[in-house]
Protein backbone atom coordinates (compact mmCIF):
# COMPACT_ATOMS: atom_id res chain seq x y z
CA UNK A 1 0.00 0.00 0.00
CA UNK A 2 1.49 3.38 -0.85
CA UNK A 3 2.10 5.81 2.25
CA UNK A 4 0.49 9.80 1.96
CA UNK A 5 3.58 11.76 1.63
CA UNK A 6 3.95 15.10 0.59
CA UNK A 7 5.83 13.83 -2.62
CA UNK A 8 2.61 11.70 -3.58
CA UNK A 9 0.31 14.71 -2.55
CA UNK A 10 2.56 17.02 -4.97
CA UNK A 11 2.92 14.61 -7.82
CA UNK A 12 -1.28 14.10 -8.42
CA UNK A 13 -1.65 17.37 -7.62
CA UNK A 14 0.38 18.89 -10.25
CA UNK A 15 -1.13 15.82 -12.55
CA UNK A 16 -4.39 17.31 -11.58
CA UNK A 17 -3.53 21.04 -12.63
CA UNK A 18 -1.97 20.09 -16.06
CA UNK A 19 -4.94 18.16 -16.60
CA UNK A 20 -7.88 20.09 -15.56
CA UNK A 21 -6.18 23.28 -16.25
CA UNK A 22 -3.82 22.77 -19.30
CA UNK A 23 -3.63 26.29 -21.00
CA UNK A 24 -2.10 27.46 -18.12
CA UNK A 25 1.42 27.42 -16.58
CA UNK A 26 2.02 24.35 -14.32
CA UNK A 27 1.56 23.94 -10.65
CA UNK A 28 5.10 24.48 -8.88
CA UNK A 29 6.27 24.21 -5.20
CA UNK A 30 5.35 26.98 -3.10
CA UNK A 31 6.38 28.82 0.17
CA UNK A 32 2.49 30.77 0.55
CA UNK A 33 0.76 29.66 3.57
CA UNK A 34 -3.28 30.07 3.41
CA UNK A 35 -5.70 30.70 0.94
CA UNK A 36 -9.03 32.77 1.15
CA UNK A 37 -11.05 29.90 0.16
CA UNK A 38 -11.23 26.18 1.14
CA UNK A 39 -12.99 23.15 -0.17
CA UNK A 40 -13.11 20.13 1.56
CA UNK A 41 -13.68 16.83 0.85
CA UNK A 42 -14.57 13.52 3.92
CA UNK A 43 -13.19 10.49 2.93
CA UNK A 44 -14.70 8.33 4.89
CA UNK A 45 -14.43 4.28 5.95
CA UNK A 46 -11.22 1.68 6.38
CA UNK A 47 -9.65 5.01 6.69
CA UNK A 48 -10.91 8.58 8.00
CA UNK A 49 -9.77 12.02 7.31
CA UNK A 50 -10.44 15.57 5.44
CA UNK A 51 -8.93 16.80 2.07
CA UNK A 52 -8.68 20.30 1.60
CA UNK A 53 -7.90 22.61 -1.16
CA UNK A 54 -7.30 26.04 -0.15
CA UNK A 55 -6.12 29.32 -2.80
CA UNK A 56 -6.59 32.64 -3.20
CA UNK A 57 -9.36 34.46 -4.72
CA UNK A 58 -7.12 35.13 -7.27
CA UNK A 59 -6.11 31.72 -8.31
CA UNK A 60 -10.09 30.60 -7.54
CA UNK A 61 -11.32 32.97 -10.37
CA UNK A 62 -8.24 32.27 -12.65
CA UNK A 63 -9.29 28.26 -12.30
CA UNK A 64 -12.75 29.04 -12.46
CA UNK A 65 -12.33 30.96 -15.81
CA UNK A 66 -10.44 28.46 -17.31
CA UNK A 67 -12.39 25.51 -16.79
CA UNK A 68 -15.99 27.03 -17.48
CA UNK A 69 -14.51 29.25 -20.53
CA UNK A 70 -15.32 32.52 -19.48
CA UNK A 71 -14.40 36.06 -19.05
CA UNK A 72 -13.56 37.37 -15.61
CA UNK A 73 -16.33 39.48 -15.38
CA UNK A 74 -18.82 36.66 -16.26
CA UNK A 75 -17.90 34.48 -13.36
CA UNK A 76 -20.03 33.97 -10.64
CA UNK A 77 -19.79 32.84 -6.81
CA UNK A 78 -21.41 30.02 -7.60
CA UNK A 79 -19.29 28.99 -10.00
CA UNK A 80 -16.03 29.51 -7.83
CA UNK A 81 -17.28 27.09 -5.51
CA UNK A 82 -18.33 24.32 -8.31
CA UNK A 83 -14.92 24.45 -10.07
CA UNK A 84 -12.53 24.73 -6.87
CA UNK A 85 -14.67 21.85 -5.41
CA UNK A 86 -14.50 19.55 -8.44
CA UNK A 87 -10.55 20.23 -8.26
CA UNK A 88 -10.72 19.33 -4.74
CA UNK A 89 -12.84 16.37 -5.68
CA UNK A 90 -10.44 15.34 -7.73
CA UNK A 91 -7.47 15.90 -5.63
CA UNK A 92 -9.66 13.87 -2.28
CA UNK A 93 -10.57 10.95 -5.21
CA UNK A 94 -7.10 10.69 -5.56
CA UNK A 95 -5.52 10.70 -2.08
CA UNK A 96 -8.49 7.75 -1.67
CA UNK A 97 -6.50 6.02 -3.40
CA UNK A 98 -3.31 6.47 -1.41
CA UNK A 99 -4.88 5.70 1.74
CA UNK A 100 -6.63 1.90 2.94
CA UNK A 101 -9.48 1.20 1.78
CA UNK A 102 -12.35 0.64 0.90
CA UNK A 103 -13.78 4.12 1.81
CA UNK A 104 -15.89 6.87 -0.06
CA UNK A 105 -15.70 10.66 -0.51
CA UNK A 106 -18.21 13.52 0.63
CA UNK A 107 -19.36 16.34 -1.78
CA UNK A 108 -17.51 18.99 -1.65
CA UNK A 109 -17.53 21.90 1.47
CA UNK A 110 -16.58 25.22 0.90
CA UNK A 111 -15.18 27.21 3.68
CA UNK A 112 -12.62 30.15 4.59
CA UNK A 113 -8.98 29.41 3.40
CA UNK A 114 -7.89 29.67 6.76
CA UNK A 115 -10.34 26.72 8.67
CA UNK A 116 -6.86 24.72 9.78
CA UNK A 117 -8.64 23.80 13.08
CA UNK A 118 -10.88 20.60 11.55
CA UNK A 119 -14.03 20.80 13.64
CA UNK A 120 -14.12 17.13 14.03
CA UNK A 121 -11.04 17.50 15.72
CA UNK A 122 -8.37 15.72 13.19
CA UNK A 123 -4.85 16.10 13.50
CA UNK A 124 -3.54 17.92 10.59
CA UNK A 125 -0.76 15.74 9.72
CA UNK A 126 0.29 17.32 6.18
CA UNK A 127 -0.05 20.64 4.44
CA UNK A 128 1.75 21.18 0.69
CA UNK A 129 2.08 24.49 -0.45
CA UNK A 130 2.13 25.36 -4.06
CA UNK A 131 2.15 28.74 -6.06
CA UNK A 132 0.38 28.72 -8.95
CA UNK A 133 -0.32 31.74 -11.65
CA UNK A 134 1.62 33.33 -8.87
CA UNK A 135 -1.21 32.71 -6.44
CA UNK A 136 -0.89 29.79 -3.34
CA UNK A 137 -2.40 26.95 -3.37
CA UNK A 138 -2.33 24.33 -0.49
CA UNK A 139 -3.29 20.77 -0.06
CA UNK A 140 -4.33 19.76 3.31
CA UNK A 141 -4.90 16.59 5.09
CA UNK A 142 -6.47 16.11 8.44
CA UNK A 143 -6.78 12.08 10.07
CA UNK A 144 -6.83 10.65 13.13
CA UNK A 145 -4.77 7.76 11.93
CA UNK A 146 -1.20 8.12 12.78
CA UNK A 147 0.54 6.65 9.96
CA UNK B 1 18.58 34.18 -13.95
CA UNK B 2 17.30 31.62 -16.62
CA UNK B 3 18.43 29.63 -18.96
CA UNK B 4 20.12 31.90 -21.89
CA UNK B 5 20.43 31.41 -25.32
CA UNK B 6 24.11 30.55 -25.39
CA UNK B 7 23.33 27.56 -22.41
CA UNK B 8 20.59 26.27 -24.89
CA UNK B 9 22.93 25.89 -27.79
CA UNK B 10 24.86 23.84 -24.81
CA UNK B 11 22.22 21.67 -24.21
CA UNK B 12 21.57 21.23 -27.85
CA UNK B 13 24.88 19.96 -28.42
CA UNK B 14 24.77 18.08 -25.39
CA UNK B 15 21.46 16.24 -26.37
CA UNK B 16 22.80 15.66 -29.98
CA UNK B 17 26.24 13.89 -28.62
CA UNK B 18 24.35 11.55 -26.51
CA UNK B 19 21.58 10.80 -28.17
CA UNK B 20 21.88 12.75 -32.08
CA UNK B 21 18.29 14.03 -31.11
CA UNK B 22 17.89 17.61 -32.49
CA UNK B 23 16.10 20.19 -30.41
CA UNK B 24 14.80 22.53 -31.84
CA UNK B 25 15.24 26.03 -30.68
CA UNK B 26 11.36 26.45 -29.76
CA UNK B 27 12.05 23.25 -27.30
CA UNK B 28 14.05 26.41 -25.24
CA UNK B 29 10.75 26.71 -23.27
CA UNK B 30 10.96 23.40 -22.03
CA UNK B 31 14.52 23.52 -20.44
CA UNK B 32 13.37 25.53 -17.65
CA UNK B 33 10.71 23.25 -15.95
CA UNK B 34 12.25 19.95 -17.35
CA UNK B 35 15.83 21.08 -15.65
CA UNK B 36 14.51 22.74 -12.33
CA UNK B 37 13.04 19.51 -10.18
CA UNK B 38 17.41 17.81 -11.53
CA UNK B 39 18.55 21.46 -10.42
CA UNK B 40 16.72 21.29 -6.97
CA UNK B 41 17.63 17.88 -6.06
CA UNK B 42 21.65 19.24 -6.31
CA UNK B 43 20.44 21.97 -3.98
CA UNK B 44 20.49 24.73 -7.31
CA UNK B 45 17.70 26.55 -7.21
CA UNK B 46 18.18 28.24 -10.04
CA UNK B 47 18.16 26.46 -14.28
CA UNK B 48 20.70 29.21 -15.12
CA UNK B 49 23.22 28.34 -13.14
CA UNK B 50 22.64 24.64 -12.91
CA UNK B 51 23.10 24.46 -16.87
CA UNK B 52 26.60 26.38 -16.08
CA UNK B 53 27.36 23.87 -13.28
CA UNK B 54 26.85 20.80 -15.93
CA UNK B 55 29.00 22.47 -18.02
CA UNK B 56 31.52 22.81 -15.59
CA UNK B 57 31.83 19.50 -14.59
CA UNK B 58 31.98 17.03 -17.34
CA UNK B 59 29.82 15.20 -15.21
CA UNK B 60 28.18 11.98 -17.45
CA UNK B 61 25.63 10.76 -14.81
CA UNK B 62 24.61 14.23 -14.55
CA UNK B 63 25.05 14.71 -18.57
CA UNK B 64 22.67 11.55 -19.48
CA UNK B 65 20.00 12.97 -16.63
CA UNK B 66 19.85 16.25 -18.42
CA UNK B 67 19.28 14.07 -21.82
CA UNK B 68 17.01 12.30 -20.13
CA UNK B 69 14.80 15.59 -19.05
CA UNK B 70 14.89 17.18 -22.06
CA UNK B 71 13.46 14.05 -23.97
CA UNK B 72 10.05 13.43 -25.23
CA UNK B 73 9.00 10.18 -24.01
CA UNK B 74 5.41 10.52 -24.63
CA UNK B 75 3.80 7.23 -25.27
CA UNK B 76 0.64 5.28 -25.04
CA UNK B 77 -1.24 1.86 -25.25
CA UNK B 78 -1.95 0.57 -29.14
CA UNK B 79 -0.98 4.64 -30.51
CA UNK B 80 -2.94 5.24 -33.38
CA UNK B 81 -4.92 1.83 -33.23
CA UNK B 82 -4.92 0.91 -36.84
CA UNK B 83 -1.23 -0.42 -37.04
CA UNK B 84 -2.56 -2.82 -34.54
CA UNK B 85 -5.41 -3.34 -36.35
CA UNK B 86 -3.16 -4.08 -39.12
CA UNK B 87 -0.76 -6.47 -36.89
CA UNK B 88 -3.93 -8.32 -36.00
CA UNK B 89 -5.48 -8.91 -39.23
CA UNK B 90 -2.79 -9.15 -41.56
CA UNK B 91 0.90 -9.11 -40.56
CA UNK B 92 0.64 -12.01 -37.71
CA UNK B 93 -1.79 -13.90 -40.18
CA UNK B 94 0.83 -13.41 -42.46
CA UNK B 95 4.05 -14.10 -40.29
CA UNK B 96 2.20 -17.22 -38.77
CA UNK B 97 1.69 -18.74 -42.06
CA UNK B 98 4.94 -18.42 -43.36
CA UNK B 99 6.67 -19.33 -40.67
CA UNK B 100 4.21 -22.44 -38.97
CA UNK B 101 6.80 -24.58 -38.77
CA UNK B 102 10.07 -22.93 -37.08
CA UNK B 103 7.04 -22.05 -34.51
CA UNK B 104 9.31 -18.50 -33.81
CA UNK B 105 8.42 -15.11 -33.85
CA UNK B 106 10.37 -11.81 -32.58
CA UNK B 107 9.35 -8.49 -32.31
CA UNK B 108 11.20 -5.42 -31.43
CA UNK B 109 10.37 -1.67 -30.17
CA UNK B 110 12.91 0.32 -31.04
CA UNK B 111 12.22 3.21 -29.04
CA UNK B 112 10.57 1.28 -26.36
CA UNK B 113 10.14 4.01 -23.77
CA UNK B 114 7.86 3.34 -20.91
CA UNK B 115 7.10 0.04 -22.42
CA UNK B 116 3.61 0.71 -23.92
CA UNK B 117 4.05 0.08 -27.45
CA UNK B 118 5.70 -3.79 -26.80
CA UNK B 119 3.16 -4.70 -24.00
CA UNK B 120 0.46 -3.52 -26.13
CA UNK B 121 1.78 -5.89 -28.62
CA UNK B 122 2.29 -8.79 -26.53
CA UNK B 123 -1.28 -7.96 -24.63
CA UNK B 124 -2.63 -8.49 -28.74
CA UNK B 125 -0.85 -12.00 -29.29
CA UNK B 126 -2.16 -13.21 -25.89
CA UNK B 127 -5.92 -11.68 -26.46
CA UNK B 128 -6.25 -12.65 -30.76
CA UNK B 129 -3.67 -15.44 -31.40
CA UNK B 130 -4.40 -18.26 -28.57
CA UNK B 131 -2.61 -20.58 -30.78
CA UNK B 132 0.40 -19.41 -30.51
CA UNK B 133 1.31 -20.25 -26.88
CA UNK B 134 3.80 -22.79 -27.52
CA UNK B 135 5.68 -21.00 -29.77
CA UNK B 136 8.96 -19.42 -29.10
CA UNK B 137 8.13 -15.58 -29.59
CA UNK B 138 10.85 -13.55 -28.06
CA UNK B 139 10.03 -9.73 -27.33
CA UNK B 140 12.39 -7.12 -27.24
CA UNK B 141 12.36 -3.17 -26.49
CA UNK B 142 14.92 -1.02 -26.27
CA UNK B 143 15.40 2.50 -25.43
CA UNK B 144 18.31 5.18 -24.66
CA UNK B 145 16.65 6.02 -21.37
CA UNK B 146 18.08 3.77 -18.55
CA UNK B 147 14.64 5.67 -16.68
CA UNK B 148 12.76 4.66 -19.53
CA UNK B 149 13.95 1.13 -19.49
CA UNK B 150 13.54 0.39 -15.75
CA UNK B 151 10.23 1.94 -16.02
CA UNK B 152 9.36 -0.62 -19.00
CA UNK B 153 10.63 -3.56 -16.94
CA UNK B 154 8.95 -2.92 -14.29
CA UNK B 155 5.59 -2.45 -15.66
CA UNK B 156 3.75 -0.30 -13.42
CA UNK B 157 1.58 2.75 -14.63
CA UNK B 158 -0.16 5.82 -13.53
CA UNK B 159 -3.60 5.94 -13.82
CA UNK B 160 -3.26 9.24 -16.01
CA UNK B 161 -1.17 6.40 -18.26
CA UNK B 162 -3.55 3.88 -17.98
CA UNK B 163 -6.01 6.35 -19.63
CA UNK B 164 -4.17 6.71 -22.64
CA UNK B 165 -5.61 3.91 -25.18
CA UNK B 166 -6.19 0.99 -22.88
CA UNK B 167 -9.42 -0.42 -23.37
CA UNK B 168 -10.99 -1.15 -19.74
CA UNK B 169 -11.78 -4.64 -20.28
CA UNK B 170 -7.58 -4.54 -20.87
CA UNK B 171 -6.80 -3.04 -18.23
CA UNK B 172 -9.06 -5.36 -15.70
CA UNK B 173 -7.91 -8.32 -17.66
CA UNK B 174 -4.34 -7.77 -17.67
CA UNK B 175 -3.40 -5.41 -14.45
CA UNK B 176 -3.52 -5.24 -10.82
CA UNK B 177 -4.02 -2.94 -8.12
CA UNK B 178 -0.71 -1.87 -6.83
CA UNK B 179 -1.14 0.80 -4.72
CA UNK B 180 -2.69 3.96 -6.72
CA UNK B 181 -0.96 2.66 -9.80
CA UNK B 182 -1.87 -0.65 -11.71
CA UNK B 183 0.61 -3.38 -12.40
CA UNK B 184 0.87 -6.20 -15.82
CA UNK B 185 0.08 -9.44 -14.97
CA UNK B 186 3.28 -12.01 -14.55
CA UNK B 187 2.32 -13.48 -17.57
CA UNK B 188 2.46 -10.69 -19.34
CA UNK B 189 5.45 -8.99 -18.00
CA UNK B 190 7.34 -12.65 -18.34
CA UNK B 191 6.85 -12.31 -22.10
CA UNK B 192 9.02 -9.45 -22.33
CA UNK B 193 12.44 -7.76 -22.38
CA UNK B 194 13.65 -4.35 -22.06
CA UNK B 195 17.46 -3.10 -22.24
CA UNK B 196 19.13 0.14 -23.12
CA UNK B 197 20.16 0.87 -26.76
CA UNK B 198 21.42 4.32 -28.30
CA UNK B 199 19.80 3.38 -31.96
CA UNK B 200 22.21 6.72 -32.93
CA UNK B 201 25.31 4.71 -32.65
CA UNK B 202 25.64 2.79 -35.78
CA UNK B 203 26.92 -0.04 -36.42
CA UNK B 204 24.62 -1.57 -34.03
CA UNK B 205 26.03 -4.52 -31.69
CA UNK B 206 25.02 -7.99 -32.65
CA UNK B 207 21.49 -8.58 -32.41
CA UNK B 208 19.29 -11.38 -33.97
CA UNK B 209 16.79 -10.37 -36.61
CA UNK B 210 13.33 -9.66 -36.14
CA UNK B 211 10.05 -10.38 -38.18
CA UNK B 212 8.38 -7.30 -36.79
CA UNK B 213 10.43 -4.02 -36.24
CA UNK B 214 8.55 -1.26 -34.21
CA UNK B 215 10.71 2.31 -34.95
CA UNK B 216 7.94 4.49 -34.05
CA UNK B 217 8.24 8.52 -33.21
CA UNK B 218 11.78 8.99 -33.23
CA UNK B 219 12.97 8.95 -36.48
CA UNK B 220 11.15 12.33 -36.15
CA UNK B 221 14.06 13.16 -33.69
CA UNK B 222 16.90 13.16 -36.17
CA UNK B 223 18.55 14.64 -38.63
CA UNK B 224 18.98 13.09 -42.43
CA UNK B 225 22.19 10.89 -42.07
CA UNK B 226 21.39 9.52 -38.76
CA UNK B 227 17.75 8.81 -39.85
CA UNK B 228 19.25 7.12 -42.84
CA UNK B 229 22.15 4.99 -40.99
CA UNK B 230 19.42 4.04 -38.23
CA UNK B 231 17.15 2.79 -41.30
CA UNK B 232 20.28 0.65 -43.48
CA UNK B 233 20.78 -0.72 -39.75
CA UNK B 234 17.00 -1.69 -39.51
CA UNK B 235 17.46 -3.08 -42.88
CA UNK B 236 19.89 -5.81 -41.69
CA UNK B 237 18.19 -6.52 -38.76
CA UNK B 238 14.56 -7.62 -40.88
CA UNK B 239 13.74 -11.33 -41.31
CA UNK B 240 13.33 -12.30 -44.65
CA UNK B 241 9.67 -10.93 -45.42
CA UNK B 242 9.77 -9.32 -41.93
CA UNK B 243 7.53 -6.37 -41.58
CA UNK B 244 9.64 -2.51 -40.18
CA UNK B 245 6.40 -0.14 -39.00
CA UNK B 246 7.47 3.87 -38.57
CA UNK B 247 5.41 6.06 -36.72
CA UNK B 248 2.65 8.18 -38.27
CA UNK B 249 4.70 11.17 -39.31
CA UNK B 250 7.58 9.30 -40.03
CA UNK B 251 8.49 7.77 -43.28
CA UNK B 252 11.52 5.95 -45.78
CA UNK B 253 11.09 7.67 -48.94
CA UNK B 254 13.79 10.19 -49.50
CA UNK B 255 15.98 8.15 -46.94
CA UNK B 256 16.55 4.97 -48.24
CA UNK B 257 15.49 2.95 -51.74
CA UNK B 258 15.59 -0.58 -50.14
CA UNK B 259 11.86 -0.24 -48.92
CA UNK B 260 8.53 -1.02 -50.01
CA UNK B 261 5.51 -0.43 -48.75
CA UNK B 262 2.91 -2.51 -48.11
CA UNK B 263 -0.85 -1.36 -46.60
CA UNK B 264 -3.39 -2.39 -44.50
CA UNK B 265 -6.70 -1.37 -42.14
CA UNK B 266 -4.98 2.30 -43.18
CA UNK B 267 -1.68 1.17 -41.68
CA UNK B 268 1.42 1.32 -43.68
CA UNK B 269 4.35 -1.05 -43.75
CA UNK B 270 8.08 -1.38 -44.54
CA UNK B 271 9.63 -4.44 -46.38
CA UNK B 272 12.22 -4.72 -47.89
CA UNK B 273 12.35 -4.94 -51.73
CA UNK B 274 13.08 -7.89 -53.48
CA UNK B 275 15.67 -7.66 -55.90
CA UNK C 1 -23.86 11.99 -32.51
CA UNK C 2 -25.74 12.71 -29.13
CA UNK C 3 -24.28 12.89 -26.22
CA UNK C 4 -25.41 12.77 -22.30
CA UNK C 5 -23.22 14.58 -19.38
CA UNK C 6 -23.77 12.84 -16.33
CA UNK C 7 -22.06 14.64 -13.54
CA UNK C 8 -22.78 16.76 -10.21
CA UNK C 9 -20.21 19.15 -11.18
CA UNK C 10 -21.02 21.67 -13.43
CA UNK C 11 -17.66 22.57 -13.65
CA UNK C 12 -16.48 19.25 -14.70
CA UNK C 13 -19.12 18.79 -17.34
CA UNK C 14 -18.23 22.24 -18.66
CA UNK C 15 -14.49 20.73 -19.14
CA UNK C 16 -16.08 17.62 -21.08
CA UNK C 17 -18.65 19.59 -22.89
CA UNK C 18 -15.54 21.94 -24.32
CA UNK C 19 -13.35 19.03 -25.28
CA UNK C 20 -16.62 17.42 -27.43
CA UNK C 21 -17.44 20.56 -29.41
CA UNK C 22 -13.31 21.00 -30.38
CA UNK C 23 -13.86 17.47 -31.70
CA UNK C 24 -17.14 18.47 -33.38
CA UNK C 25 -19.78 16.96 -31.30
CA UNK C 26 -22.06 19.52 -30.24
CA UNK C 27 -25.16 17.56 -29.44
CA UNK C 28 -24.69 17.53 -25.84
CA UNK C 29 -26.89 17.17 -22.90
CA UNK C 30 -26.50 16.89 -19.48
CA UNK C 31 -27.87 15.69 -15.72
CA UNK C 32 -26.35 16.65 -12.14
CA UNK C 33 -27.21 13.25 -10.58
CA UNK C 34 -28.23 9.11 -11.86
CA UNK C 35 -32.29 9.88 -11.35
CA UNK C 36 -31.77 13.15 -13.63
CA UNK C 37 -29.82 11.44 -16.14
CA UNK C 38 -32.49 8.14 -15.98
CA UNK C 39 -35.22 10.35 -16.24
CA UNK C 40 -33.63 12.39 -19.39
CA UNK C 41 -33.15 8.74 -21.18
CA UNK C 42 -36.34 7.33 -20.92
CA UNK C 43 -38.18 10.68 -21.96
CA UNK C 44 -35.77 10.27 -24.97
CA UNK C 45 -34.28 10.78 -27.46
CA UNK C 46 -31.61 8.13 -26.30
CA UNK C 47 -28.27 9.79 -26.27
CA UNK C 48 -25.44 7.18 -28.34
CA UNK C 49 -22.90 7.97 -25.23
CA UNK C 50 -23.44 9.12 -21.86
CA UNK C 51 -20.38 9.55 -20.01
CA UNK C 52 -21.10 8.95 -15.93
CA UNK C 53 -19.43 10.39 -12.78
CA UNK C 54 -19.39 7.84 -10.01
CA UNK C 55 -20.06 9.65 -7.02
CA UNK C 56 -23.06 12.19 -7.34
CA UNK C 57 -26.46 12.66 -5.08
CA UNK C 58 -29.77 11.31 -4.84
CA UNK C 59 -28.63 8.34 -7.65
CA UNK C 60 -24.98 7.19 -8.16
CA UNK C 61 -24.07 6.67 -11.52
CA UNK C 62 -22.95 2.55 -10.90
CA UNK C 63 -26.51 2.36 -9.95
CA UNK C 64 -27.15 4.62 -12.85
CA UNK C 65 -25.56 1.92 -15.15
CA UNK C 66 -27.10 -0.96 -13.61
CA UNK C 67 -31.19 0.48 -13.88
CA UNK C 68 -30.82 1.92 -17.92
CA UNK C 69 -29.49 -1.77 -18.36
CA UNK C 70 -32.36 -2.73 -16.87
CA UNK C 71 -34.38 -1.94 -19.91
CA UNK C 72 -33.72 -3.80 -22.81
CA UNK C 73 -34.49 -0.70 -24.94
CA UNK C 74 -31.42 1.49 -23.99
CA UNK C 75 -28.86 -0.81 -25.30
CA UNK C 76 -27.47 0.85 -27.86
CA UNK C 77 -26.60 3.62 -25.27
CA UNK C 78 -22.70 3.27 -24.76
CA UNK C 79 -21.93 4.25 -21.20
CA UNK C 80 -18.42 5.27 -20.30
CA UNK C 81 -17.50 6.01 -16.48
CA UNK C 82 -15.67 9.54 -15.80
CA UNK C 83 -14.64 9.17 -12.23
CA UNK C 84 -12.38 10.04 -9.55
CA UNK C 85 -12.46 6.12 -8.75
CA UNK C 86 -9.89 4.07 -9.50
CA UNK C 87 -10.08 0.75 -8.16
CA UNK C 88 -9.35 -2.18 -10.32
CA UNK C 89 -12.60 -3.74 -8.32
CA UNK C 90 -14.62 -1.08 -8.92
CA UNK C 91 -13.72 -0.77 -12.93
CA UNK C 92 -14.71 -4.52 -12.74
CA UNK C 93 -17.66 -3.70 -11.58
CA UNK C 94 -18.61 -0.69 -13.47
CA UNK C 95 -17.88 -3.08 -17.04
CA UNK C 96 -19.84 -6.10 -15.37
CA UNK C 97 -23.07 -3.53 -14.68
CA UNK C 98 -22.82 -2.74 -18.38
CA UNK C 99 -20.49 0.15 -18.82
CA UNK C 100 -18.06 -0.06 -22.14
CA UNK C 101 -15.63 2.43 -20.93
CA UNK C 102 -13.76 4.01 -17.96
CA UNK C 103 -11.85 6.88 -17.60
CA UNK C 104 -10.38 8.16 -14.89
CA UNK C 105 -10.32 11.54 -13.24
CA UNK C 106 -7.61 13.17 -14.19
CA UNK C 107 -7.56 13.16 -17.83
CA UNK C 108 -6.83 15.24 -20.10
CA UNK C 109 -8.32 15.54 -24.00
CA UNK C 110 -5.69 13.60 -25.25
CA UNK C 111 -6.97 10.70 -23.34
CA UNK C 112 -10.94 11.42 -23.44
CA UNK C 113 -10.19 11.53 -27.20
CA UNK C 114 -8.37 8.21 -27.44
CA UNK C 115 -11.67 6.51 -25.39
CA UNK C 116 -14.10 7.86 -27.74
CA UNK C 117 -11.91 6.11 -30.75
CA UNK C 118 -11.61 3.23 -28.84
CA UNK C 119 -15.69 3.34 -28.59
CA UNK C 120 -15.62 3.90 -32.40
CA UNK C 121 -16.84 7.70 -31.88
CA UNK C 122 -14.31 9.06 -33.34
CA UNK C 123 -13.07 8.53 -36.90
CA UNK C 124 -9.54 8.95 -37.85
CA UNK C 125 -7.03 8.33 -35.41
CA UNK C 126 -3.83 9.99 -36.74
CA UNK C 127 -2.97 12.13 -34.73
CA UNK C 128 -2.46 15.03 -37.02
CA UNK C 129 -6.23 14.77 -37.61
CA UNK C 130 -8.06 13.75 -34.73
CA UNK C 131 -11.13 15.60 -35.89
CA UNK C 132 -13.11 13.86 -37.66
CA UNK C 133 -16.11 12.17 -36.46
CA UNK C 134 -18.32 10.12 -37.29
CA UNK C 135 -21.86 10.93 -37.43
C1 LIG D 1 8.22 9.77 -28.35
S1 LIG D 1 8.94 8.30 -27.67
C2 LIG D 1 8.23 7.07 -28.73
C3 LIG D 1 7.83 5.82 -27.97
C4 LIG D 1 7.12 4.76 -28.77
N1 LIG D 1 7.94 4.18 -29.81
C5 LIG D 1 5.84 5.30 -29.37
O1 LIG D 1 5.78 5.49 -30.57
O2 LIG D 1 4.88 5.55 -28.63
C6 LIG D 1 10.63 8.46 -28.21
C7 LIG D 1 11.62 7.58 -27.45
O3 LIG D 1 12.82 7.51 -28.19
C8 LIG D 1 13.88 7.41 -27.29
N2 LIG D 1 15.14 7.82 -27.97
C9 LIG D 1 15.53 9.05 -28.32
N3 LIG D 1 16.75 9.02 -28.90
C10 LIG D 1 17.12 7.72 -28.91
C11 LIG D 1 18.29 7.04 -29.37
N4 LIG D 1 19.31 7.72 -29.92
N5 LIG D 1 18.33 5.70 -29.21
C12 LIG D 1 17.31 5.02 -28.64
N6 LIG D 1 16.18 5.61 -28.19
C13 LIG D 1 16.10 6.95 -28.33
C14 LIG D 1 13.49 8.33 -26.16
O4 LIG D 1 14.18 8.00 -24.96
C15 LIG D 1 11.98 8.08 -26.08
O5 LIG D 1 11.67 7.12 -25.12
Amino acid sequence: MTILTSENIADLTQEIWSAMLSEHAPLMPGDAPAGDIQAAVDIAGEWNGTVGLSCSRDAARIATGAIFGLPDDEITEADISDAVGELANVVSGNIKSLVPGPSTLSVPQLHDGSWTDHPGRLALVLEVRFSWVDEPVVVRVWTDDPH
Amino acid sequence: MTVANDQFTFLQELVYKRSAMVLSDSKAYLAESRLMPLARAIGISDTGEFVAHVRRSHDVKLEEQVVEAMTINETLWFRDKRPFDALRSHVLPDLISRKASARQLSIWSAASSSGQELYSVAILLEESFPQMRDWRVSLLGTDLSREMVDKATSGVYSSMEMNRGLPAAMLIRYFSQSGSSYRLTDTIRSKVRFQQMNLASTPWPSLPVFDVILLRNVLIYFDVGTKQRILQEARRRLSPGGYLLLGTAETTSGLSGEFETVSAEGAVFYRVKER
Amino acid sequence: MRVLLVDDSRAMRSIVARILRKIGIFDIDEAADGQEALDRVKAGPVPDLALVDWNMPVMNGLDFVISVRKEGEFRSMTIMMVTTENEHGQIVRALAAGAHEYLIKPFDEEALIDKLAILGFVGNLDEASSEQVHS
